[in-house]
């Protein structure tokens, strides 16, 4: 008897996926606000922390963005309970994005506020804006709406990245994947159904994204200068 | 078979370091002759060629690399192809390369100045001469940074090949922690390797991004 | 909103570019003794991260009693094994798309399973045993209510525990049953159901351990796997179980990686 692709036995465990899809949007959503949360704080923070504290959160940087996502949750799932800290698989889950899109963010929204020309701080502050007036408006605000297109295909990366949680029993898309290919063995059709569901979840998330930096950035002249240009 | 992490176990794992090695210079060569070929297909002047080539560039970004190296391993042995596992973890892996490098390098073409095009072309330069002769030459600049830096995300890829049955260095590590229950010295151990390789590699994509004095891509 | 079509354009390029991946597999064929022996070489699927059925030695080569069983079996069939050492998830790929022969690596023949791939009649089985920090009192299944078990995804214990389904028992799934033990050490999980064979060899290499076996809650037997159709292969490798169960070759094995005499193996 010939191999014959046959998708009736996948479709029949649709709850299993849905689940996996359902809990890789939560760690997508989670991870990317935290994550961003973290970038946006230590972009801010260079220049107003002490030397050393910069070296190490420069090491940080370094380090996150030169080892690969999968030892970097092992080593938190696995290692840090050898240290007396113990995270459970989607806590450790949740940190491991949050430290791994941290590091990537902070470059990204560095190179943002680096863009902003110093005599526009200056122009802000001779408008009688408060510090943090100045910052928010004059600086953080532009620096994200110019660096969202950056943004973006990071928060995308992210989200294809959370695959990899399911190595610490996380049981997000591949991993519900693996799973229904171990009940069926209907290995192709398995693959082939979540690649597919990947494609429209990144799909959506990059739409999702567009929208909201067309929210959050409504002076973007700049954004869709930016956006159009990529193109 | 000797348990506990000894200098058999060390000595292990730095050896498959020779696997990650091979492995991410066999994905970057082919994926990128791959991705060269689509990036030029990205900016054709037939229209489906260039649909065609978006739908690649989309397809890769869009799912994660974990699955499309199922995808890509168990659809090279359908095919037909018989191929040794490092041959088709290399190829498999070189999709991946291929529809990243494609978009930096359709980028970095087409921020060649549009006059370059009308310019050439009024030289009566063929498209192939334009290529050649004014476009690429610039394109090249400002794509190398970029190009070294998504580099390291290739090496690092390559940790995820173990489900295709090649022992590199983070399967390496996974095995001897099987066996020894070490995962902190363990994965520390390879997160180093990792390390020793990737840093002087994104030090010199800064270092070019700064001498090329290039904006940033991504 | 352009923007939203050049979106919908990209999706649609890239669904295509995903069929044309995944259309257009010619199959893998069906098997047979009289291509192996002619090829010269018999490929076998084998496990490395379940020992001590399938696991690596300290320079990486696999080792344990499915590697003897593939070895056995080739020492029958006249040829030399190929092995193709695999992690649980690339299995089924591997044989479907004929990369190995047959798999002789620990498969629970499951009716759902073997509507996919034929299985021979059980060359092993392991009791199914829940192990434990020393200092949880658990006795039977009783115990486990509201606590934490990992388990290796998609295995048969995993269905035995959803089939039982003690209350509030949460269960946690794992690439495999050496992650499941390296979850438990680590004390990620408070109990993991693995097999007996996994846990006699962990105690073996960790005497000083703070684990130790509960109770046994099923016994399992295990099948070599064929693609369909493979009858005549099927049909020889079940004439070869039965030869070597008979003469003791199997019982060697047995008690060479487990400690115990080969288990009364049921038979379809």
């Amino acid at each position: 008897m010939p191999f014959a692709f046959e998708f009736g036995p996948v479709i029949a465990h649709a709850d299993t996926i849905a689940d996996g899809v359902w809990l890789t949007l939560t760690l997508s959503a989670v991870g990317i606000l935290l994550g961003l949360g973290l970038g946006v704080l230590l972009a801010m923070s260079r220049g107003l922390v002490p030397r050393p504290v910069q070296w190490l959160l420069d090491a940080y940087i370094e380090v996150i963005r030169n080892t690969p996502f999968l030892i970097q949750l092992f080593i938190i799932f696995f290692g840090l309970p050898v240290l007396g800290l113990r995270l459970d698989a989607m806590q450790a889950a949740v940190l491991t994005i949050m430290f791994n899109l941290g590091a990537y963010a902070t470059e990204i929204i560095r190179a943002g506020i680096d863009s902003i020309h110093p005599s526009q701080i200056e122009a802000g502050a001779s408008l009688a804006m408060t510090r943090l007036q100045v910052f928010r408006h004059v600086v953080l605000m532009p620096a994200l709406a110019r660096v969202w297109p950056s943004l973006t295909s990071q928060f995308v990366l992210t989200m294809l990245g959370t695959s990899i949680c399911s190595f610490i029993s996380v049981q997000e898309l591949s991993g519900s994947a693996a799973q229904v290919e171990s009940d069926t063995f209907r290995s192709f059709e398995t693959y082939i159904t979540v690649t597919v569901i990947y494609l429209l979840l990144s799909l959506a998330l990059r739409l999702a994204l567009l929208l909201l930096g067309e929210a959050l950035f409504p002076r973007g002249s700049g954004l869709r200068r930016l956006v159009g240009g990529r193109r | 078979m000797i348990r506990g992490l000894g200098a058999d176990q060390i000595l292990f794992i730095v050896g498959a370091l020779r696997w990650t090695v091979t492995l991410a210079a066999l994905s970057l060569v082919i994926g990128g002759v791959a991705g060269f070929t689509v990036a030029i297909a990205r900016v054709s002047l037939l229209r489906g060629l260039r649909w065609l080539a978006a739908g690649y560039i989309g397809l890769i970004q869009g799912v994660p690399a974990l699955m499309l190296l199922f995808l890509a391993y168990y659809g090279l042995s359908l095919a037909g192809l018989e191929l040794p596992p490092l041959a088709a973890a290399a190829i498999s892996l070189a999709f991946y390369v291929s529809g990243y490098l494609a978009d930096i390098w359709r980028g970095a073409i087409q921020s060649v100045p549009w006059q370059q095009w009308e310019a050439s072309g009024s030289l009566g330069l063929t498209r192939a001469q334009q290529f050649r002769y004014v476009v690429l030459p610039q394109a090249v600049r400002i794509a190398t940074p970029p190009t070294v830096g998504f580099a390291v995300q290739a090496v690092k890829n390559t940790s995820i090949v173990s489900i295709v049955n090649v022992v590199e260095v983070s399967r390496a590590g996974q095995l001897v922690n099987n066996t020894t229950y070490e995962p902190f010295r363990v994965y520390g151990l390879v997160a180093l390797l990792y390390f020793a390789i990737c840093w002087p590699m994104s030090l010199l994509a800064s270092r070019l991004e700064r001498r090329l004095d290039v904006r940033r891509q991504r | 909103m352009p923007m939203f079509r050049r979106h919908l354009r990209w999706l649609a390029a890239a669904l295509c570019a995903a069929l044309l991946l995944g259309a257009g597999a010619p199959p893998a064929a069906a098997q047979t003794t009289a291509e192996i022996v002619k090829r010269g070489k018999v490929r076998i699927g084998v496990l490395t991260g379940s020992p001590p059925m399938g696991m690596v030695d300290g320079t990486g080569n696999p080792i344990g009693y499915d590697v003897d069983m593939a070895n056995l079996i080739a020492k029958y069939m006249g040829v030399p094994a190929e092995l193709t050492p695999l992690t649980p998830p690339a299995r089924i790929p591997a044989l479907q798309s004929g990369k190995v022969d047959f798999l002789v690596s620990t498969l629970a023949p499951t009716p759902a399973r073997a509507l996919t791939v034929d299985f021979t009649q059980p060359y092993n089985a392991f009791q199914m045993a829940v192990i434990a920090k020393k200092s949880l009192a658990v006795k039977g299944l009783d115990d486990l209510k509201g606590k934490t078990i990992g388990v290796n995804r998609g295995s048969s214990q995993e269905s035995a525990l959803q089939r039982v389904a003690v209350p509030g028992l949460k269960i946690t799934r794992f690439e495999d049953d050496s992650t499941v033990v390296q979850a438990l050490v680590a004390g990620q999980i408070e109990t993991a159901a693995v097999p007996d064979t996994v846990q006699a060899d962990y105690l073996k290499n960790r005497p000083d351990a703070d684990i130790e076996g509960k109770f046994i809650f099923f016994q399992q037997p295990n099948s070599i796997a064929v693609r369909k159709g493979s009858d005549e292969l099927l049909r020889w490798l079940n004439n070869t179980i039965y030869f070597v169960k008979v003469s003791g070759e199997l019982d060697e094995i047995c008690r060479k990686w487990t400690g115990n005499p080969l288990p009364t193996l049921p038979t379809f």
